[in-house]
């Protein structure tokens, strides 16, 4: 092979900003850097002093399209701080909206930002027949948009989850139309399973470990135990484990589990939660999902999710009960570690809390956590399935942008933040 | 003619730039009254020609930022500030009117870049022909945007409060819940949306114009608030607005 600089100044079709360089030197790499040009916007310090009751306001402008996850993961760990112990029906309506927003973020990702990558386009609007295809994205994404708007009030940085529960319930006449709209959708979702099923992926095997959360009595959403082929751990224990460093360049913070790069995502939760899938979702992840470890995948794990989330959500709308907190006994001081899955991965929000004020907090996005993973897995796609069959600078760079869009990298989320001492 | 437009981001949620996608019922018929020249949340191919409009959300929060905000203002005739970020700078502004050894506890090497480039809206670097205010902004007044300019009509937006809208929808006043709410103090075009969703306003769409914030202060600390809290919460999202304008009569600084 030969010697080339690919420099991609800015990524399309992910959400935030990023550059990539690589260096190669005789067919081999020298060097491959993932740097992320966001700003930083120091959340961790800016919530500091704040009242705790303020934090979901807050954090949930960490991200857009992952806000409702910030919003539950700030009053998951807000909750457990001040010893607030939320009901079983306000749980069940804060995993609603949470699969609304699944269903909204992974519709958006598979076929706004990932699809042009396999069918030779720009964009998907540039796609001459594929009206079926957009109608298709904006009814999926309408019907976990409307989920999120129902139960959260807004569809971006909802308002109505809040520390203590929620600030109203929905009306009847809401959770059936949602009722009615999962069921038409969910043909919608078998056609996108299908559809992403029968792209073509490389076959790639990742390294690292692949963490998520995992429970025994449902897919693990808010509640569980971090869990890979060989780790278990509880989230209050998340720091023997993960550890957080700064990169040279770039303004991300990036993770190490035991020291070494891991992958958090859909394809982690479906590896980690086969079992606990519901049987139509079961059965295409036992049917497409062979190479677990195959990064591309992660959007066939997206799409298949999809559909869990709609036939897990049209049971529990059938059967939940809406009520919303009465007592409020809380404690002023506290420490609480909240682990919880949203779309790109697990999201870790921690606080500590004195007189009712925050003094302390980190914030431990999926991206950040997948940084690493993604700069090394990058070198290792490359090597063994790229550099050896393609030549051309163009063709790299391709292969280059559509291996990270496989992750669903959200660098805004990994941007966020610094580094404080936690006494 | 169609109006040629863009959608860019510089530092920030991307929350507005979804908040146009998610008009999920309007988006095409949106599209094609458009001619969207450039959208690299969604489309590879960015045609640098010359914009008539570029929406650009974001704050500006690095020299990147600085050198695109630039690069973008050259390249249209009318910059429309889209979203708080790009209004005000919003909640990552809160960071201006903290102490800086909040932030010295870094084990980071590079603690220079903390004092790099503070948190400023874009109108700080470059001008700025339109304002759309929110985090995010409200879905319809967008729609609303985009067919006055496709219309060649020139674009509104209300200044009077949040109330007027909260108490059309009957809601309870949240003031009278014992809330900082503040409504009275922003501008309204919100419809009242997080009010009627049993959430305070946090004063996202900047103030409007003729607030009185010294009777609203005292008001609320007459109800029992603390200043701190009360500054706080005001700050929030318009924390550089708020400087520019009563700059050291409100003791912004935060203490703790």
């Amino acid at each position: 092979m030969r010697s080339m600089e690919i420099n991609l100044d800015y990524l399309t079709r992910v959400e935030g900003h990023s550059a990539i360089e690589v260096s190669i030197r005789n067919g081999e790499i020298k060097h491959c850097k993932l740097i992320i040009t966001e700003g930083s916007r120091y959340f961790e310090g800016i919530v500091k002093g704040r009242l705790f009751e303020e934090m979901p306001e807050i954090t949930s402008r960490i991200c857009g399209i992952c806000s409702c996850g910030h919003v539950v993961a700030s009053i998951k760990a807000v909750e457990k701080a001040i010893g607030f112990n939320t009901s079983e029906d306000v749980w069940d309506m804060r995993k609603i909206l949470t699969y609304g927003e699944r269903i909204r973020s992974h519709t958006a990702h598979l076929y706004f930002l990932a699809l042009p990558d396999y069918i030779n386009k720009d964009s998907i609007l540039d796609l001459k027949n594929g009206k079926e295809e957009v109608d298709r994205a904006l009814r999926l994404i309408e019907l976990g948009n409307n989920i999120v708007r129902i139960f959260g009030g807004r569809d971006i940085h909802p308002v109505k989850a809040q520390i203590f529960g929620f600030r109203g319930i929905p009306k009847n006449r809401d959770v059936k139309n949602i009722i009615k709209n999962l069921k038409v959708c969910r043909e919608d979702a078998i056609k996108c399973v299908e559809l992403f099923s029968e792209l073509n992926y490389p076959d790639f095997k990742a390294s690292g470990t692949f963490l998520s959360l995992h429970s025994e009595k449902e897919f693990a959403t808010l509640q569980g135990i971090l869990t890979s082929e060989k780790i278990r751990f509880k989230e209050e224990r998340y720091r023997e484990f993960i550890r957080e460093m700064f990169t040279e360049h770039g303004n991300a913070k990036f993770s190490v589990l035991n020291g070494k790069e891991f992958f958090v995502g859909a394809l982690a939760r479906l590896n980690n939660n086969f079992k606990m899938l519901k049987e139509d979702s079961m059965a295409f992840a036992k049917r497409f999902i062979r190479n677990k470890k195959n990064i591309f995948l992660n959007n066939i794990a997206q799409a298949i999710e999809i559909l869990h989330c709609i036939d897990e959500l049209i049971e529990m709308l059938d059967r939940i009960e809406f009520n919303t907190n009465v007592e409020k006994n809380f404690k002023k001081n506290g420490n609480g570690i909240a682990a919880i899955e949203v779309p790109r991965g697990t999201l870790w929000h921690e606080y500590r809390i004195e007189n009712c004020r925050v003094v302390e907090a980190n914030i431990i996005t999926p991206t950040a956590q997948n940084y690493l993973h993604m700069e090394r897995n990058l070198v290792k796609y490359l090597n063994d399935c790229v550099l050896e069959n393609v030549n051309k600078k163009e063709y790299i760079k391709f292969e280059i942008e559509r291996f990270i869009r496989a992750y669903d990298p959200c660098f805004s989320c990994s941007a966020h933040a610094i580094t404080i001492k936690f006494l | 003619m169609k109006p040629k437009i863009g959608f860019f981001a510089l530092t920030g949620c991307f929350g507005c730039l979804l908040s146009f996608l998610f008009n999920e019922r309007e988006l095409k018929k949106l599209i094609k009254i458009i001619d969207l020249k450039a959208f690299p949340f969604i489309n590879s191919h960015i045609n640098k020609n010359k914009f008539d409009f570029i929406f650009l959300e974001g704050l500006v929060a690095s020299k990147e930022d600085i050198e695109n905000v630039k690069k973008i203002r050259n390249m249209c005739k009318y910059l429309v500030a889209y979203g708080t970020c790009a209004c005000t700078a919003s909640v990552p502004a809160i960071r201006n009117f903290k102490n800086k050894h909040i932030f010295s506890k870094l084990k980071h090497k590079k603690i220079e870049r903390l004092h790099d480039t503070p948190p400023y809206p874009i109108s700080k670097y470059v001008k700025v022909e339109y304002f759309l205010p929110g985090c995010p902004p409200y879905e319809e007044h967008v729609v609303k945007f985009i067919k006055d300019i496709v219309l060649e009509k020139e674009p509104r937006i209300t200044t009077n409060p949040v109330c007027f809208e909260c108490r059309k929808n009957g809601n309870v006043c949240f003031l009278e819940k014992n809330t900082i709410c503040l409504g009275p103090i922003t501008k309204g075009g919100c419809n009242a949306i997080c009010i009627n969703n049993g959430f305070e306003c946090f004063g996202c769409r900047g103030l409007t114009g003729d607030e009185n914030i010294d009777a609203f202060i005292n008001l609320m600390m007459d109800k029992g608030f603390k200043r701190e809290d009360i500054i706080n919460r005001i700050i929030t999202f318009i924390g550089n607005e708020i400087s520019e304008k009563y700059g050291d009569k409100l003791r912004l600084l935060n203490k703790s």
